[in-house]
């Protein structure tokens, strides 16, 4: 990851007039030596890096010299082989599910249930906007269903679609879908007047309008929508399996409670950082892949 | 240079009279006004805008002028009176009408010339030719080498000129600027100004534009349509024969310009000063 940073050296500053400045000799307005831009680039992952592993270490420490016990807070020379070794799994005969299998699992139901749940709550988004009796009766009910923690649902879930799959998709739609919704209507809302006039003045018709107007100028919003979305399904989905939902990453830790295997628990918490760290990543490049005309923060 | 001035209402007063609007016409306001809940933004405003002339709205700010450009463009509907063009009723946006405001809006996620070939599009025209005609638009302005990068890698006078190639690409009948370069500086305006009507020209579309400026406004405009404000009316119609180009130190523009300039002063103070005010200043 650093040489991949590191490799990526600054470059010079073109000014945008294009063909014009490149005559123009090039200016000399950045003292800053190479090596110190470099040290800056690499800065946030140097302190990324030296923070876990000062963190780590005094863990090590602690376990080694008795501050607290290591059946509780398993330090990482156990807890590490215990991944490796691939004795994180729970069940027993053709039931074991293994570390991979249970991340596999959550990762699908997230999935579903953000594809459902951001497609639902875009239509509904576009019928508030579009109609606006449906805005007095439909924005509301959106709203108030919006702060509802996602939990509260899982009883109506395994009621009424048993447990496994269906009740955790269900439960990650819920998470998302009010809350979503209501971003959705507030991006469309705060696209400017002026791009509507204009391109109704241009000859654009109703489906065109949200087509090359409305969706492009709200994506920068909801592309972060579909990030916080990320976040809330991928927290839903472990409480929903903790609570009931017998399958998955959270039931693999609620399993290691039960069993008194902290190792596992740990296993666990690791998965959940490290997935949830790397999607958000990948959601970030895919954001900026698609909203091309923005510059970077 | 000759200025024929018209009494408010005047030159209208036989056209409000029917019903039916003149033929020749670009745009016709009869008797109309416009209210926004308690405030009135415009009352009682005839005015007929010849088909192929330059037009400009001038006036005290919060005098209605951008009101009547959107009435003009059917985006908002009169509260009394009506607003025809061409003949007919103005009911909703037309495509024969383009629109430029003080911001470019330029759409950021399409390229320049994807911007310019968006009014060709809607009106059903195949991708690739549409694109085809945008780069040829953008050619004739000297923007070649920018149609394929986003409107944020241009500068402010190219983003307005992109603007009004995108609005001109159509070919509209009536083309409605509200302050188009208001947010540009003094230089690039002056450019801008001079690339607007040699566009016109060529065009034949007729031009109604709002501005502050009251330079700009002698420079362009074959007419001038005078407002005061709160709530806007018509106060002054004058016709400006002076032919193209025109020049800053023409003695007829020069005087004309004081005048309105006054005009604009006392209204402008009207609506900022109290009485009480006004007679402590007068003392400096």
């Amino acid at each position: 990851m650093t040489a991949q940073l590191a490799a990526k050296a600054p470059q010079p500053d073109l000014p945008q007039t294009g063909g014009v400045a490149t005559s123009e000799p090039p200016r000399k307005v950045r003292a800053i030596p190479s090596w110190r831009r470099a040290a800056t680039r690499l800065g946030t992952p140097l302190s990324f890096v030296f923070a876990w592993a000062a963190l780590l270490g005094l863990w090590e420490l602690g376990a080694a010299l008795g501050w607290f016990s290591d059946r509780i807070l398993p330090p990482p020379s156990q807890t590490i082989p215990f991944l490796l070794a691939g004795e994180a799994q729970v069940g027993f005969g053709t039931q074991r599910t293994g570390l991979l299998e249970s991340i596999g699992v959550t990762l699908l139901r997230i999935a579903v249930g953000l594809v459902l749940g951001l497609s639902a709550a875009i239509g509904v988004a576009f019928l508030i906007l579009q109609v606006r009796l449906l805005r007095a009766l439909l924005l509301p009910i959106v709203q108030s269903i919006a702060p509802i923690a996602p939990v509260a649902w899982v009883p109506f879930a395994i009621a009424i679609v048993g447990i496994g799959d269906p009740a955790a998709i269900f439960v990650v739609f819920m998470a998302i879908f009010g809350s979503m919704c209501c971003a959705a209507v507030a991006a469309f809302d705060a696209v400017p007047e002026e791009y509507r006039r204009v391109a109704r003045s241009l000859g654009a018709g109703t489906a065109e309008l949200w087509r090359t107007v409305l969706l492009p100028a709200a994506a920068p919003s909801l592309m972060t929508m579909v990030r916080m979305s990320f976040f809330a399904a991928w927290m839903a989905v472990l409480a929903g399996e903790m609570a009931g939902i017998n399958s998955g990453l959270g039931y693999l830790i609620i399993m290691g409670q039960q069993m008194y295997n902290m190792k596992l628990v740990m296993v666990g918490i690791i998965a959940i950082g490290v997935v949830g760290f790397t999607l958000d990543r990948l959601l970030l490049v895919t954001q900026r892949r698609i909203i091309w005309w923005e510059e970077p923060k | 240079m000759t200025v024929r001035l018209t009494e408010p209402g005047e030159m209208v007063s036989d056209a409000t009279a029917r019903t039916v609007a003149t033929r020749d016409a670009a745009i016709e306001f009869g008797k109309v006004t416009k209210h926004f809940g308690d405030t009135t933004a415009i009352e009682d405003v005839s005015l007929r805008v010849p088909a192929g002339e330059f037009t400009v709205l001038i006036g005290p700010s919060g005098c209605g002028k951008s009101t009547l450009l959107a009435l003009a463009a059917g985006l908002e509907a009169p509260s009394e009176g009506f607003v025809t063009a061409h003949g007919h009723e103005v009911t909703g946006a037309s495509r024969d009408t383009a629109l430029i405001f003080q911001q470019h809006n330029l759409f950021p996620w399409m390229t320049t010339e994807a911007n310019v070939a968006y009014g060709l599009r809607s009106r059903g025209m195949a991708r690739r030719e549409a694109l085809k005609r945008a780069r040829e638009l953008l050619a004739r302005v000297g923007l070649s080498d920018f149609s394929t990068k986003p409107p944020t890698a241009l500068s402010g006078g190219m983003r307005q000129r992109v603007a009004l190639v995108r609005a001109f690409a159509t070919e509209p009948k009536l083309l409605l600027m509200d302050e188009p370069f208001g947010a540009l500086d003094h230089q690039t305006r002056k450019i801008m100004q001079a690339y607007l009507l040699s566009t016109w020209r060529d065009s034949g579309a007729t031009v109604v534009m709002v501005t502050h400026d009251l330079d700009e406004a002698l420079m362009l405009a074959d007419r001038l349509v005078l407002f005061t404000g709160m709530p806007g009316r018509i106060a002054e119609t004058l016709d400006i024969t002076t032919p193209r180009p025109r020049s800053r130190d023409d003695p007829g523009l020069r005087k004309l310009g004081a005048r309105l300039e006054r005009h604009l002063a006392a209204a402008a103070e009207a609506a900022e000063l109290t009485d009480s005010e006004r007679s402590r200043m007068a003392r400096f």
